[in-house]
Parts: C-alpha cells; structure tokens; sequence
C-alpha cells in the first residue's frame, strides 16, 4: 500500500495492538537498567506513543500509553509503581499531546518535554505518598535526566517514523477529518 | 525533517539551565551539620521515633507492610536492612546532618521516612 493511503480500522486496532505489546517490552527490559537516582530512566516505552502521535492520533497514543502502564503494571509492578507510572504517564501524555497538536515543537521537542513532564508528575506523587516536599531534592536530576533521555528518545523516534512510514507500517498525519 | 530546529535546541538549553540552577541552589543550601541532631523516624506521615545521633544504635523498624533495620554510627543513620522490594532505602547510604535539609531516606513500599532535626527545635 502507499504510505498516504487511510489505514482500515481493523488494521489500524493491529499495528496500535503490535506497537503496544513493543511498548510494554521496552517498559519490561528497561526496569532490568539500574539506575543512580529513583525515578531515572529512559523512557524507551514513549517512543511508541511518540510514533502514534503524528501517524494513527492522538486517541490511539493515549490509549496504547493507558494500556502499557496498566499492563505493565500487572505484570511487572505493584499497586504503588502502578500509581507512580500513572500520574508520570498522565502528565507526559497530555503534555505531549498538546504540544504535538499545537506544533510548538518537532518529534524531539515533544519527546523532551514528555520525558521531564513524567518525571515532574512523578516527583508530585511522591510528595504526598511520603508527606514531604523534600523529595522535590531530586527535581535537578530527573529535570536533567528526563531531558537527555527525552532528547535520545525523540532522535530515535525521528529516525525510525520516517522508515516505518516508508514500509507501509505507519500511515502520515490524518489531519482532516473527511 | 530537520532532527532538531531552533526552538528546540532553545528548549533543551533553558532545561540544562534550570537543572544547573537547581543543583545549584541545593549545593548552596548546604548545612554547615553543626549542633546536635535527632534522626526522626516517621511512618505514616507520624513521628514514631526520635533518636539522638551521639549515640549508636539499631532500631527495629517494624509496622504492617514490613521491617527496616536502621543504624545510628558515627553521629549518621543508614537503613542497613530491608525487606521491601525495591531497596532504594539500603542503598540510598548514610545520611548525614550537613545534608541534613535536603536530604532524607525513605521508604516507599513501607511509607517510611527518616530524616535529620536540630535537637531543641520543637
């Protein structure tokens, strides 16, 4: 097929449903990466929202990311992570999103803003999980950690999106609705 | 597509900067840790104990979701043990009273949290 050609539903639910189970394997390898600072990591899993934005929209990002944080969840963490990658996926997402909507920024300007808006919504949680402001302590390095894991993830995503677009994977930008 | 536009090479400089000023600050707010200093054990948002730093000790931290073991030696306290999952307590190391402001050890599986109090605040 051409890559301007619409996406069927059916194949549009299998590529988001593909995308999502690559998504949850990057959530599952990555929380093998130790890490210096609680929190830290890269954010490998938003890479596929990151290519979901500008090709199926923003409601079949939103509800890959919702579905690999759950799942991810399950199957990996506990209650208390689950609400950690919540708040920190709720937060990125929506900022992402509207980023991408308003075109304030390129792939790897909403990929930066995502990464250090989870770790803000994080570091919120935190706050009243443990009932102090002191963890905000490590708001330097998640700031700082979020934007050099941000900006790895958003060159890597503006590398592959043009490839998978090419492969017939991934349709351009369905801006208009018909 | 260019990788990255001017904008975004703005945004990613502004947010090293704000980072930057923000390790900053904190190294500014260093404490000189003069005076003497009470390790406060919280659990649930409530003090549960007050421990003089002076003095060496383990308290047996226990309560429903489970056990920290933590150590007073050498006027620092370090959680040595845990039984939770993820250990970030253990491995977050001694916390001293020049950190005092700053810095804190906590808990999460076990909403636990130990911090460093002038004595003769409250």
């Amino acid at each position: 097929m051409k890559p301007t050609e619409r996406l069927s539903p059916a194949r549009r639910v299998a590529t988001a449903a593909v995308l999502c189970a690559v998504s949850l394997l990057f959530s599952y390898l990555e929380s093998f990466i130790p890490m210096p600072v609680p929190g830290m990591k890269i954010g490998l899993a938003n890479l596929i929202p990151l290519l979901l934005l500008p090709s199926l929209g923003i409601p079949t990002a939103a509800c890959v990311s919702l579905l690999r944080i759950g799942l991810s969840a399950l199957l990996f963490g506990s209650p208390v992570s689950f609400l950690y990658s919540l708040a920190g996926g709720i937060v990125s997402f929506a900022v992402m999103a509207l980023v991408f909507r308003f075109r304030l920024f390129g792939l790897t300007g909403v990929s930066v803003l995502g990464g250090v808006c989870h770790n803000l919504g994080q570091i919120l949680v935190a706050i009243f999980a443990l009932g102090t402001v002191r963890i905000a302590v490590l708001l330097p390095w998640l700031i700082l950690s979020g934007t050099v894991a941000g900006l790895a993830v958003g060159l890597l995503g503006g590398a592959i999106l043009p490839r998978l677009r090419r492969a017939g994977v991934l349709p351009e930008e369905e801006t208009k609705k018909e | 597509m260019k990788l990255l536009s001017r904008r975004e090479i703005v945004l990613l400089v502004s947010l090293l900067l704000i980072s930057g000023a923000l390790f900053l600050l904190l190294f500014l707010l260093r404490g000189s840790g003069e005076g003497e200093w009470d390790a406060v054990i919280a659990y649930r948002n409530k003090t549960v104990a007050r421990l003089p730093l002076e003095v060496d000790t383990v308290y047996l931290f226990e309560c429903e979701e489970g056990v920290n073991r933590i150590v007073i030696e050498g006027g620092a306290v370090r959680v040595e043990s845990a039984d939770c999952k993820n250990q970030v307590c253990v491995e977050h190391g001694t916390l001293v009273p020049a950190e005092a402001d700053l810095d804190f050890i906590s808990c999460a599986p076990h909403r636990l949290l130990i911090t460093l109090e002038r004595r003769g605040k409250e």
